[in-house]
């Protein structure tokens, strides 16, 4: 992450809230649809620019836990091939890496889902 | 318009045929939807006109296509618009189309979920759903309007077109790998075939004050077990936002199952729904990709498109939880 990050974000948070104070009411309800997905895609890539370091780590780990596939690629023709299907400490340091690679997506796309109990998010694409 | 005009005139027989409006609706990021006022023979009609869009999802079904399932639920007593005139001429509006009446309501699934004046009563909302879902049920094979629906596909056809998706994609994917997998090896036997809608849910049928107007969006059905339909519809990820309401953010699992078991005089097997439900995560989680894919191709350039992308992550992560 470059030092350019917490302006970069202070950018696209403060265009967002323009968008959203300023033109969002004034528009008609077809270009409100829009700068809705506008304003989600700012939020998005804001998410980006933040420190994801230590869920950086936690992938890199768990992917060094699943030993025995040299890259994911060799993890899914074990997958496809029922190899991983039996419970075994394999299967669950897959799952595991599965999860943390999800968790990893979801900070930037969705970070209110991170909390295990919390089922945030409805599978749509412009909420607030 | 004139050509429209004289489509109209020619397929419904009227000596008159003006065109008032023609507009572009929203939503719909697969096909586009036209609010269609046309005056025939002095009598105004308010019909809608559905058009191919420059691209398609592979699985989604041609107009012409559509057009025939949805003539097929509006004969079972489906509330569905009444289809109207078909044509596949891309010279009268730039691509295959067909024309029904336009339903009053809305479709939008956030506003559905929290406004309780449109279709009122939950508890009842729920059961009129579990009843239309029933009525399409009822569609059974062989019927020769619907032959090019073609045989069941069951969920492991589901998975080996996912595995080639992906494959053509090159994307390593191991959390939807794990998914589709858990799928595959648990997939119940298939116990009965009947029409399923393959996209009913919260989103896709219009209410107003009165209850359903219509019943939308036929352009993935095809044949297989009931319990698909119901799990889809319970899916976690058609409540938006209302996930204690469990069928559809709408209503009560148990008042949705009830009223179907009631319309259909099927059982409904719970441990089934609940596969299916898990099934409903993968497979638009693969839908989500090709949306995004068919951005990434430039095939059509679209925000809409690449957001739809960015839900991968929490389908993915229901995913998980539904085969842990």
């Amino acid at each position: 992450m470059t030092d350019d990050a917490p302006e970069l974000r202070e950018l696209l948070a403060l265009a967002r809230e323009l968008l959203q104070s300023e033109l969002m009411p004034a528009l008609p309800a077809g270009a409100r649809f829009t700068a809705a997905l506008i304003a989600n895609a700012l939020a998005i890539a804001g998410r980006e620019l933040l420190d994801h370091g230590e869920a950086d780590c936690a992938v890199a780990d768990a992917r060094d836990a699943l030993t025995g596939f040299p890259d994911d690629d060799d993890l899914v023709v074990a997958i496809r091939s029922g190899a991983l299907d039996a419970p075994s400490p394999q299967r669950l340091a897959a799952l595991t890496y599965a999860t943390t690679l999800v968790q990893r997506r979801l900070a930037v796309t969705n970070p209110a889902r991170l909390n295990v109990a919390n089922r945030d998010g409805n599978g749509s694409i412009s909420a607030p | 318009m004139e050509r429209l005009a004289a489509f109209v005139a020619a397929a419904s027989g009227a000596r008159d045929v003006r065109i008032d409006r023609y507009e572009r609706m929203s939503g719909g990021a697969i096909q586009e939807n036209f609010a269609l006022d046309a005056n025939i023979d002095g009598r105004d009609v308010a019909l809608v006109l559905r058009r191919d869009a420059p691209s398609r999802v592979a699985v989604s079904r041609t107009r012409a296509d559509e057009f025939a399932l949805l003539r097929a639920a509006y004969t079972a007593g489906v509330t569905v618009p009444e289809p109207l005139w078909a044509s596949d001429d891309p010279a009268i509006v730039g691509a295959p189309f067909f024309i029904m009446r336009r339903a009053p309501g809305t479709a939008i699934g956030r506003r559905i979920v929290r406004d309780e004046t449109l279709g009122g009563d939950r508890t009842t909302l729920a059961a009129r759903l579990a009843e239309q879902l029933a009525r399409i049920h009822t569609i059974r094979p062989p019927q020769a309007d619907l032959a090019f629906l073609g045989p069941p596909q069951s969920a492991r056809d589901f998975v080996l077109d996912a595995y080639a998706f992906l494959d053509r994609t090159g994307r390593s994917e191991p959390p939807l790998e794990l998914g589709l997998r858990w799928l595959d090896v648990n997939a119940p036997a298939p116990n009965d075939t009947v029409l399923l809608h393959r996209d009913f849910r919260t989103g896709n049928y219009l209410l107003d004050a009165g209850g359903i107007t219509a019943i939308l969006d036929w352009e993935f059905a095809g044949w297989g077990d009931p319990h698909e339909d119901i799990g889809w519809f319970c899916a976690w990820c058609w409540r938006f936002g209302s996930s204690d309401r469990e069928a559809g953010g709408i209503g009560t699992r148990e008042a949705f199952y009830t009223a179907y078991e009631r319309a259909s005089g099927m059982r409904v097997d719970d441990v089934r729904v609940r596969y299916w439900e898990t099934y409903a995560h993968a497979r638009w989680a693969i839908v989500a990709r090709q949306q995004t894919d068919r951005h990434r191709s430039g095939e059509q350039r679209s925000l809409e498109l690449l957001l739809i992308g960015t839900l991968e992550p929490e389908l993915d992560d229901e995913l998980l939880r539904g085969i842990a």
